[in-house]
């Protein structure tokens, strides 16, 4: 499987990558379109001497993730939009508990059932809190099928070193297509042991695993605890992608498969002599405020380009603190603009 | 240089295979593809629909607004697909089912009868490779050879009994699309 490019589905991709970064506890309840995934779990998990199971539901297939990490084991799920709203209580209680795993969402349309076309939708559940409490959630949004493998591996040596969930936030777009992919030997540092899981006390002081701290004042050092962590995330955490910015004079700031369109849209208008650029954040938390700042300093305009009805924008504008220079593009429902749509609103903007 | 195709038919006529048969044909040749199927609760009879993409570079955009090709096999996805060609395109239009490809203006259209030249070949399930074997005769994106060789890898196990009829297939597209 390793080193050579061979043809694979996003979804596929993602379910490899996963193993080869060492995951042998998969959890999940059906759900389109992310499928391929636990199709491709059932049977390379066990061939890989991990765990498989079809959970009877989505609360069950996370609390069964917790349990795994709980042990010690890299361990995963994966669901689409609805499903992940129902995993959230988990993901609260091991941000709480400090236990890393991964997440893999497929967004689709919503609210509710909405269908099963690609979506952005769920931004603001994965970086602004979808489960109660003061949490953070490592966020990961790949734009190639290349990229989903590698953000995958890199996701459980994030959610390790920093003993936290992360999420590969994606969509039903980049699962169903097909595109090369080469699969990478492990480039990440060692990790610290996991001097916390639950193996098995014998020889040794037993310990615990909680999220509830009801003595005085317990909780509130705990969140202190976890805040000063989170802050150390966003200092040493912050991936993105520049896009032929040095002579941009407006500048298009979106992620995933939209980012990865909106170069496109770049390259046309380029053609026509307008200087485009595109930023696209890879970590949407931490999301990449400074380095945006930045980025848009010398563009006389900003367009934001997401496949909701303006989520990311607001963390954009929390960046620039420059209204007057933000516009935005959105195409809700499973709706997703082509590379023309989007550079025929960057005329728009710059007449 | 990008060269983009649209397969659309309807369900039950190969259309997401022949689709990833022009992928892998293309991957064989070292170029960078992307391929994305329609994704709905497709079923036989009805749309289905995949675009490819195939570049020595980069590939911005798996989504299409417009493709250099297309290539309809049925009336479901002709009425839906007939206005995304790119000016100067070319149009490869099943006339077996689709009557409709003499309305098209502003790109090459080329009509042929491709249910039944896959009916002669064998059968009308061999209507996906016919047309790929025109598309490679018209477009020259992938070559006849790099589609042979790939069907081996798209065709399932169960069907390898297909493939010397797959083969003809292509063989006999290549020729009704004028190639040499």
């Amino acid at each position: 499987m390793k080193n050579s490019k061979q043809l694979m589905k996003g979804n596929e991709a993602i379910a490899e990558a996963a193993i080869l970064a060492g995951c042998r506890f998969y959890a999940g309840y059906p759900i389109t379109p992310q499928n391929q995934i636990p199709e491709y779990m059932s049977w390379r998990m066990p061939e890989a001497g991990g765990s498989f199971i079809q959970a009877e539901s989505e609360l069950a297939a996370i609390n069964m993730v917790l349990g795994a990490s709980v042990a010690g084991a890299r361990a995963m799920t994966s669901s689409s939009s609805p499903g992940i709203s129902l995993k959230q209580e988990g993901i609260s209680y091991m941000a709480g508990m400090e236990l890393p795993a991964l997440i893999v969402n497929m967004q689709r349309g919503g609210p509710g059932l909405g269908n099963i076309q690609g979506s952005q939708a769920d931004y603001f559940q994965s970086v602004k809190g979808g489960g109660h409490g003061d949490y953070r959630l490592i966020t990961l949004s790949p734009s190639t099928v290349q990229e989903a493998a590698d953000l995958t591996a890199e996701a459980f040596y994030l959610a390790d070193k920093y003993r936290s969930p992360a999420l590969l936030l994606s969509d039903g777009i980049l699962g169903q297509m097909i595109e090369p992919v080469e699969f990478f030997e492990n480039k990440f540092l060692e990790l610290p042991p996991k001097d916390y899981i639950l193996d098995g006390c014998k020889g040794r002081k037993p310990r615990s695993l909680f999220s509830l701290m009801m003595g005085p004042g317990v909780l509130e050092k705990h969140n202190f605890k976890l805040a000063a962590k989170y802050a150390k995330i966003e200092a040493e955490v912050r991936k993105f992608e520049k896009y032929k910015l040095e002579d941009a004079d407006v500048l298009i700031i979106a992620n995933g498969i939209i980012g990865r369109i909106s170069k496109g849209a770049a390259n046309i208008l380029r053609k026509d002599g307008v200087k485009c650029g595109v930023f696209r954040p890879i970590t949407l938390w931490p999301f990449p405020y400074a380095e945006i700042k930045a980025a848009a300093a010398k563009a006389k305009k900003v367009l934001v380009v997401e496949q909701n009805m303006g989520q990311m924008v607001e963390d954009v504008r929390l960046a620039l603190l420059d209204d007057s220079k933000v516009s935005f593009l959105g195409r809700p429902g499973g709706g997703c603009p082509f590379p023309e749509e989007i550079a025929d609103k960057v005329r728009e903007i710059i007449k | 240089m990008e060269r983009s195709l649209i397969m659309c038919g309807s369900g039950g006529q190969g259309i997401l295979l022949g689709g990833s048969l022009a992928l892998v044909a293309a991957f064989r040749e070292g170029k960078k593809v992307t391929w994305l199927p329609s994704y709905g609760a497709e079923k036989r009879g009805g749309l289905s629909y995949c675009a490819v993409v195939i570049s020595d570079e980069e590939i911005m955009s798996p989504v299409l607004s417009h493709a250099e090709c297309i290539i309809g096999l049925d009336t479901i996805g002709f009425n839906i697909y007939k206005g995304s060609i790119a000016k100067g395109g070319s149009f490869i239009v099943n006339s077996s089912l689709v009557k409709d490809g003499g309305t098209l203006s502003g790109c090459k259209v080329l009509e042929l009868p491709i249910s039944d030249i896959a009916k002669d070949v064998g059968s009308n399930r061999v209507v996906n490779m016919v047309s790929l074997g025109v598309y490679a005769a018209v477009s020259k994106a992938v070559k006849l050879d790099s589609l042979k060789a790939g069907l081996e890898e798209v065709m399932s196990s169960r069907h390898k009994d297909m493939i010397t009829m797959n083969i003809k297939a292509l063989d006999r597209g290549y020729s009704e699309g004028g190639g040499k």
